[in-house]
């Protein structure tokens, strides 16, 4: 398949491999995750004045499901701050490698090798999504439990545990990063199969071995490269290349598929059919039962989402599964089967997402002008764009942008 | 660690620190630069009354004082839906109050009384109790 070496640029090459942009990206990016903590905490009430649910679950989320994740993979993991402090910490330092870090090292227990816990995870979310997206004190506290939760393992576990086992976001971020354009990957097999040390996994005194805890060498899907570069600094024999590559390239590896990360493919298409119905429909009583946790009518959405996502939807694939067995007349194991058949619905869930985002995203960006003057709701004019009014934009093209999201995503899957 | 390393982690670390200090000072110093220059008035009083549904806790203060030919300089905002604040025995107009956003008034009382401010929004089942008192007091005799 086509690729084209963006290393082989020589300003680019010396980009990804100095320390200091990405290290710069997410210093600023925590210390917006400072603010917007803060903000949530202490801010208005009021989600659309406070700079909490703006920046979180309008821009950044905008960012991440129309620009970053499809042309970018992981990108966005390169410099989230979620795992920054406690990864700091873990390495003893901020740019240079040789500090001497705290913690325990330990390794992550094998039967949690797996998204799994990422599944759960965003099934969880998505069960209080309604309250955790409109109330900035919830999203307030959901943001620091997760920067304490990734520092915490980072102080038990050896490299990024939290990101590669734990994160939500980062499990379906390295789900869809499968149809991104770029990847890292090594330039010539044969190169690692002579080099015994294999410094991209253990490190040296140009870089840690990979954070991810995967191996370059076998690199074959961008699942679990976080784009940290960590592996160009550290290979001594400059085998390690940054590709620009065709859209969904991953798709065609057959290596690596699992039942987990077809649930968690499940997961992802059910939690945007359930969320499109509560946030986009006009059925109020939708609303009210996602939003109203504990009681009756919230249990029943739990359920439905909970048996849509995980049961029906998966049930429903599984039959058809079964069925083109049949019909080909097919000796192959059905489990097998389901495991590789399933990754298709990637593009489709993709997509799906992206059409859900852009509903929301351009009608409501205009609230950003307002809560960059007044991130806390607290009347405040920073810089003259508090009173702004709430301008919807493109909203005359949205459903058409989403219709045509929505096709494009199921014929990229029929493909 | 060498030399050169270690001066470039000390700047990654004084770059850090001032960008998490910035992201949270940099609002506060702007805010408190561009600070209401009515509300340094040395004969104004401040006071930030928060509006919510009475089942939700009504106003944030249902009490407050004032003096007589001093300025009851508020801050009124909504935490929840649309209130609106109107003064008893005053032909001051009606102040809406919309959610999340602040709305000032300067009020200067001319006798000493009691004026009850209370919503005449409907912002809910008990919107009639959301009620409160301005005690306005005048310094230069002791009745109100």
């Amino acid at each position: 398949m086509m690729r084209y070496e963006l290393t082989q640029i020589p300003w680019l090459k010396r980009l990804l491999v100095s320390r200091w942009p990405l290290f710069l990206a997410r210093a600023v990016t925590l210390a917006g995750f400072v603010l917007t903590t803060v903000a949530g905490l202490i801010g208005s009430p009021v989600g659309s004045h406070n700079f909490a649910i703006i920046f979180v679950w309008i821009a950044w989320w905008t960012f991440l499901k129309l620009i970053a994740l499809p042309f970018g993979g992981r990108a966005w993991c390169s410099i989230c701050p979620i795992p920054a402090m406690g990864e700091w910490i873990q390495q003893g330092a901020l740019v240079e490698p040789g500090g001497k870090g705290l913690g325990l090292g330990r390794q992550w227990p094998k039967r949690l090798r797996n998204v799994w816990l990422p599944t759960l995870g965003f099934g969880v979310i998505g069960l209080f999504s309604a309250v955790t997206l409109t109330q900035p004190r919830v999203t307030g506290w959901v943001l620091l439990g997760f920067i304490l939760l990734a520092a915490v393992l980072s102080l038990v576990f050896e490299r990024r545990a939290f990101c590669r086992h734990v994160c939500p976001i980062g499990g379906f971020i390295g789900l869809y990063s499968r149809v991104a354009p770029v990847e890292v990957r090594v330039r010539d097999r044969s190169v690692c199969a002579e080099h015994e040390d294999k410094t991209c996994v253990t490190g040296n005194a140009h870089g840690y071995g990979c954070p991810w805890q995967a191996s370059p060498v076998s690199l074959t899907q961008n699942t679990n490269c976080g784009l940290c570069m960590e592996c160009l600094r550290s290979c001594s024999r400059d085998n390690i290349v940054v590709n620009l590559r065709p859209f969904g390239a991953d798709l065609a590896q057959r290596a690596g598929r699992s039942l987990d990360q077809a649930y968690f493919g499940f997961m992802m298409l059910g939690s945007v059919v359930i969320y499109s119905a509560v946030m986009l429909g006009t059925w109020g009583n939708l609303k009210t039962a996602a939003y109203n946790v504990g009681t009756p009518g919230w249990f029943i959405y739990v359920g439905v989402l909970l048996a849509f996502t995980l049961g029906v939807l998966p049930g429903l694939f599984l039959l058809a599964v079964r069925a083109g067995r049949a019909l080909a007349r097919s000796k192959a194991s059905l489990k097998k089967a389901f495991i590789a058949q399933s990754h298709a619905i990637i593009p489709l869930g993709l997509m799906a997402w992206v059409a859900f985002t852009i509903s929301f995203a351009f009608v409501k960006f205009s609230y950003v002008w307002s809560v960059l003057s007044d991130p806390f709701g607290w009347g405040w004019n920073l810089f003259g764009t508090a009173q702004l009014p709430w301008t919807p934009y493109l909203s005359s093209i949205t459903p058409l942008l989403q219709v045509l999201a929505l096709l494009g995503g199921l014929v990229w899957t029929s493909i | 660690m060498a030399t050169r390393g270690l001066k470039q982690e000390w700047l990654a670390r004084l770059i850090l620190a001032l960008l998490l200090v910035a992201a949270i000072a940099t609002p506060f110093a702007v805010q408190w630069i561009q600070a209401d220059n009515s509300a340094r008035n040395a004969n104004a009083t401040t006071i930030e009354l928060r509006a919510r549904m009475a089942e939700n806790g009504g106003w944030s203060s249902d009490a407050i004082n004032a003096t007589v030919g001093q300025t009851l300089h508020l801050r009124l905002t909504s935490d929840d839906v649309i209130h609106s604040f109107a003064v008893g025995q005053t032909d001051w107009p009606v102040l809406d109050i919309k959610p999340g956003e602040v709305v000032t008034t300067d009020l200067v009382f001319d006798r000493p009384d009691r004026y009850t401010f209370f919503c005449t929004r409907w912002c809910g089942a008990n919107h009639w109790r959301m009620r409160g008192l301005i005690e306005v007091t005048d310094p230069k005799s002791d009745t109100t």
